[in-house]
């Protein structure tokens, strides 16, 4: 992809990147390498003082890989192009004429008369004198030269004092850990520590003292104190994270809240059917309806199954298996199993409205009090047994409560009508609908008196059903507000972020590694940063990256510019913008020792380039900055991304 | 600081403290720290102008990206001179802003002061009071620069300039601080009613 308009600042900074290419066609991958290694002028002390003609006007020292200019003068190779990078329309240094392209030639003639110059190395502990051309073989060997660590520690010490220093000092020596005898950096001790398999901490949760392998596991399946959400707010539920042992509780208390949440869910559902389905024959027929649903009962399905462990503490395990302990601990996952030769969303649906016609053991009625003492229940219980034990449903036949059971019973009753219908008449005569074997296999029972009861309880909880039904409508409309509370409230905060930098955008690109991948197979070659203000009131600009460089760059160096946006108070503004731009990449290397040393590149505006004028567009198609501002090589080798994150600064200060 | 820009300050440091205007006292720069971030300048008034004589003294500081930027220089001594702030003492000289070239040094730029003080640009002022009176009233300019640089720049006094003198006295005995009441006669042709009217406002 070509780059989002021709910045004027890399159109110059790419000119001299071009020029040295074509004075030295061929040696395109040495001009590379060199510019690696390459610095300003000589900083030796010579012999007899040096003729002003081997100086480098800029540097002002002697003249290390001289080039010749247009105009007869010469310098350092790195001199100058610094020097026509940093400037904008670049111009020569001497006579301040605008340099305007191929116009640099090497200057091998001064480059041999300099090397034979006799020299002193200025370090202190050498002594040598030699001739130039010997100093870079020197230096190679040379004990008091100065070798940065070959560990990339980033420390620099005198090549006699290496060694020691890899033995005693360097923080990225490798050392044996003392539990797992793995040898790791030095200075990734503490770290390794956290996650060395073999060493023993206390759980952060339940202080139970556990390995580093076993702690994953037990904070995720098994610590009681651990915090835990709720299952059901995938549906929902925003109640915050609990320890897993009062999660059971907290699942009793909110049983009518999760059930309410689980319909609006299945009404959802229902209605987004309707929608697909157009006009089907029978809207109320919900079973048959739900099992043509396209969706994935498997994201719902093993959640179900997974709290049976999850919210079961070790105490409470035992009363659960007796089945007195809420309508998930074993209902539902025996109604699930139940059926499981359906389909899973008719599975889900089954046990959904199982849940949603049983009052539960915890509100048997609504508007009367919940069970307060366990002479009560089981009072209820007695009364209703008989039911349950005629049911067909194993779930209704364990002796769960009798609530529950009679729930179960009169689903039965909806599973062998034809339709779940919400009108009286399936109310009314659930025993002929549902069949014989709940009564002809049937206990000894008072009929009548049950059935009164039953229907009763139907009633009720039709009424309870209208009620819920409302109190959706109006949570849906309250979510709505809310939701567009919560957008206003991102969008008021995104804008406030932006605006509150002052001027310096702090910009980490996470993922790097696949995002330069993602630039190398040219998928997504430029990036672009969030827009940011030079001050409340002030200019908007946004950050462009293209991790693989652009045009002449391409595959060497990384390259940044600004782009100017269309900001809310660019009426107000000084146009085209004054002022200087700082662009850095950060140094990220935590070694408190140690001088962080960013990659950075300052920049003044020019106002006649495009860049600097009010943007027209949302964001300006010209941008500025440098097409090579670092080599890709370098920004590897470690410091500069850390966690697989670069950062950029860009410090914009207006004049 | 990048390394370029202090071993760059270092040798031009050397250069203005061998060279031969500093030899004949016309030049001068002195460290203020040990970075090499900002030095003191100081150039004597050419000769055959309002300011020969004094000595003026320069505030330069060494931005990071030197020398590929230029250094900012003011003047720290307060001086009367189309080119130069009256009050905050900056400079508009074109080769402290957009014509540098990473070739001058500090030697250069503090020549190239000299020079300004002996040639000032009133079509492209700093000062526009300055500049006005530059161009409209030439004997009136000299006489308040030579006061100028008489009171701020230790340059030799002369009789004839009893007159200003005076006039400076007599607001400072009114209460007036003695910059404040020379500016204003400065800027009101040393006219005394005008001046005081300033003052007052």
């Amino acid at each position: 992809m070509k780059p989002g308009g021709r910045g004027a600042g890399y159109e110059s900074v790419g000119m001299a990147g071009q020029s040295t290419g074509q004075t030295a066609p061929g040696t395109n991958p040495q001009v590379h390498r060199q510019q690696e290694e390459m610095t300003e002028g000589w900083d030796v002390l010579w012999d007899s003082p040096l003729e002003s003609k081997y100086e480098c006007p800029i540097c002002l020292m002697g003249l290390r890989e001289p080039v010749q200019t247009n105009c007869g003068h010469r310098f350092c190779r790195y001199c100058i192009l610094k020097s026509i990078r940093q400037d904008i329309c670049p111009r020569f240094p001497i006579e301040n004429s605008l340099f305007t392209g191929d116009q640099i030639f090497r200057e091998n003639f001064a480059k041999r008369e300099i090397f034979p110059l006799r020299v002193r190395f200025s370090n202190k502990g050498s002594k040598e004198g030699m001739e130039l051309s010997f100093l870079e073989t020197h230096l190679s060997t040379c004990n008091f030269a100065f070798v940065e660590c070959p560990l990339e520690c980033g420390d620099t010490f005198w090549r006699k004092d290496i060694p020691d220093h890899l033995k005693n000092d360097c923080p990225r020596r490798l050392v044996k850990c003392l539990h797992c005898f793995k040898e790791i950096p030095f200075d990734h001790q503490e770290i390794h520590l956290e996650e060395c398999p073999t060493v023993v901490r206390p759980c952060e949760f339940c202080q139970q003292e556990l390995t580093n392998e076993q702690m994953k596991r037990h904070i995720a399946n098994e610590c009681p104190r651990a915090l835990v959400l709720c299952m059901f707010s995938t549906v929902g539920c925003n109640v915050e994270k609990m320890e897993r042992r009062n999660l059971a509780e907290h699942l009793q208390e909110f049983t009518q809240v999760h059930l309410r949440l689980l319909l609006n869910g299945l009404q959802t559902l229902k209605d987004a059917q309707i929608h697909r389905a157009g006009n089907h024959s029978d809207p109320h027929s919900l079973p048959a309806r739900m099992t043509e649903v396209p969706y994935d009962p498997r994201r719902h399905l093993p959640l179900l199954h997974e709290q049976q462990t999850l919210f079961l503490p070790p105490g409470q395990a035992a009363v659960t298996t007796q089945g007195s302990h809420g309508p998930f601990g074993s209902e539902v996952p025996h109604a699930v199993d139940q059926h499981s030769g359906g389909d899973g969303i008719t599975r889900l649906s089954h046990s959904m409205q199982q849940m949603v016609m049983s009052p539960g053991p915890f509100q048997p009625r609504l508007g009367e009090t919940t069970w307060t003492s366990t002479e009560e229940r089981e009072h209820y219980a007695e009364q209703v047994i008989p039911v349950t034990r005629v049911s067909p449903y194993p779930a209704v036949t364990s002796p769960y409560t009798a609530a529950a059971a009679l729930g179960a019973h009169a689903y039965a009753h909806m599973e062998g009508s034809s339709g779940y219908r919400t009108d009286g008449s399936s109310v009314s005569s659930p025993s002929r609908d549902s069949g014989a074997p709940s009564q002809d296999s049937g206990a000894p029972r008072s009929e009548d008196g049950s059935m009164a009861d039953a229907r009763a309880l139907r009633t009720k909880v039709h009424t309870q059903e209208t009620r819920i039904v409302e109190q959706q409508h109006y949570i849906r409309e309250l979510e709505l507000k809310l939701g567009s509370l919560q957008e206003k409230y991102f969008e008021l905060e995104e804008k406030t972020k932006e605006k509150m930098c002052n001027g310096t955008y702090i910009w980490r690109i996470k993922e790097y590694s696949k995002l330069r991948q993602q630039a190398i197979n040219g998928e997504a070659t430029v990036r672009h940063s969030l827009g940011f203000y030079t001050s409340y009131y002030g200019y908007k600009l946004c950050v462009r990256v293209n991790l693989n460089g652009v045009d002449s760059a391409h595959g060497t160096h990384i390259s940044l510019f600004i782009h100017f946006m269309m900001g809310d108070n660019d009426d107000i503004l000084e146009w085209p913008f004054q002022g200087k731009i700082t662009l850095s990449i950060l140094d990220q290397n935590s070694n408190p020792n140690q001088q962080a040393k960013h990659i950075t590149e300052t920049l003044v505006a020019k106002p006649s380039y495009a860049a600097f004028q009010r943007p027209t567009t949302l964001r300006n198609h010209k941008g500025f900055g440098y097409m090579e501002f670092a080599l890709l090589r370098s920004l590897e080798s470690g410091q500069y991304i850390k966690n697989d994150t670069l950062i950029i600064r860009c410090t914009v200060q207006p004049q | 600081m990048a390394n370029i820009a202090v071993a760059r300050i270092k040798r031009e440091f050397r250069e203005v403290v061998k060279s031969e205007e500093a030899a004949k006292c016309n030049i001068r720069v002195e460290l203020i720290d040990d970075n090499f971030t900002e030095l003191r300048g100081e150039i004597a008034g050419p000769p055959e102008t309002p300011y020969e004589g004094g000595k003026f003294l320069l505030e330069i500081k060494i931005p990071e990206t030197y020398p590929f930027n230029p250094p900012k220089v003011k003047f720290m001594t307060k001086i009367w001179h189309p080119n130069i702030s009256s009050v905050t003492g900056a400079i508009c000289l074109d080769i402290l802003k957009d014509q540098w070239a990473a070739a001058m040094t500090l030697r250069t730029v503090l020549l190239s002061l000299q020079a300004l003080l002996s040639a000032a640009e009133p079509d492209d002022p700093q000062d526009a009071v300055v500049a006005k009176q530059y161009k409209e009233n030439r004997h009136l300019w000299e006489k308040t620069a030579r006061h100028w640089a008489q009171e701020y720049a230790e340059a030799p006094k002369s009789k004839k300039d009893d007159e200003f003198y005076d006039k400076v006295s007599q607001l400072a005995e009114m209460g007036f601080d003695r910059h404040k009441a020379l500016t204003a006669l400065s800027a009101h042709e040393w006219n005394m009613e005008r001046a005081t009217q300033d003052l007052i406002s």
